[in-house]
């Protein structure tokens, strides 16, 4: 259920703030926003309670710790049914950043990071192929990031 | 960039790894925490996480949001054709000014590139299609994929 009627115009700016750079010290989005400290920390922690926040972090460059092949892969699987088991399997491969239950002509739909080409290949062959289930894949390997970015707040 | 071969990767040793394993969970940890985990001055931590953003190996910070609670309903994958391939420069100038599109690629396979839309219903993703993306010129067809559920969503393993 959207909580969006539960968010006012004050937690959209500082959810826009914090959203963008997660150490931001709470006084500085207090005196942005107009609001004391004490109620950027109760909103925050508000909308943490709500889920509308689901956590922090640095963001990490894949290409820079050795990542430097990013592919979406398309899975077809043998029967419907057998979408969960193959969800599960998917998770515990690592370099599967992203997995999606989609309409369309795949199943699953992945997003991989791997160093390069052949241990994509070894991900593919040995880890992916291998599940029981899946019959086949379609890759699609991105050459370029041209942008990311988060959904717009307001 | 320039990078057309291969780009030298930035030395990370153990400590690096272990503070990033550390705050790409949580941004907001005090560094001293992070630094009483890793057995070293909270200084050095300051000092680590700057060289670390100055490498570009992080990019900055974030608390992430739920699309869901914010009213973003749909998430879906399209693929897109183009009638020329020597548009996709001005075509991705004009898909970077839709804001629900929160991901692109430049991809190889049957799609000339590859994007990722947030919408709030599944309306405005019709509205999406037929009033932004099909009036770009140099679009031919779209080929749209509707996530039902997202199963998950991580970073890259660290080591």
């Amino acid at each position: 259920m959207t909580l969006r009627h539960q968010l006012d115009d004050i937690d959209l700016r500082i959810l826009e703030i914090i959203s963008k750079n997660a150490r931001i010290p709470f006084k500085d989005v207090a005196a942005d926003v107009g609001v004391s400290r004490a109620a950027v920390h109760q909103r925050v922690n508000r909308m943490i309670e709500l889920d509308v926040i689901v956590g922090s972090g640095y963001h990490i460059d894949p290409k820079k710790i050795d990542y430097k092949t990013c592919t979406y892969i398309g899975i077809f699987l043998e029967k419907g049914s057998l979408y969960s088991t193959v969800a599960e399997q998917l998770k515990t491969i690592p370099e599967i950043v992203e997995c999606h239950y989609t309409t369309g002509q795949y199943a699953i739909f992945a997003k991989v990071y791997a160093k390069d080409n052949e241990h994509l290949k070894d991900i593919l062959s040995d880890k992916i192929q291998k599940i029981g289930g899946i019959a086949s894949t379609e890759t699609f390997i991105s050459l370029d990031e041209t942008f990311k970015r988060e959904v717009p707040i307001f | 960039m320039n990078d057309l071969h291969i780009e030298p990767l930035p030395n990370i040793d153990d400590l690096d790894e272990k503070i990033l394993k550390l705050i790409t969970k949580n941004a907001r940890i005090p560094f001293l925490e992070v630094a009483r985990e890793c057995g070293v001055s909270g200084a050095a931590i300051h000092q680590r996480v700057q060289r670390l953003l100055n490498l570009g190996v992080v990019s900055g910070s974030e608390f992430l949001v739920n699309p869901q609670k914010l009213g973003y309903f749909t998430c879906a994958y399209m693929g897109i054709y183009l009638e020329k391939a020597k548009y996709h420069k001005t075509v991705v100038e004009e898909l970077v000014k839709i804001p629900e599109i929160v991901e692109c690629h430049y991809t190889t396979g049957s799609y000339a590139i590859f994007i990722k839309v947030q919408t709030k219903t599944n309306k405005h993703l019709k509205k999406l299609i037929d009033e932004d993306l099909q009036e770009i010129e140099g679009i031919a067809r779209t080929e749209t994929f509707i996530s039902l559920e997202m199963e998950f969503k991580r970073q890259v393993p660290i080591k």
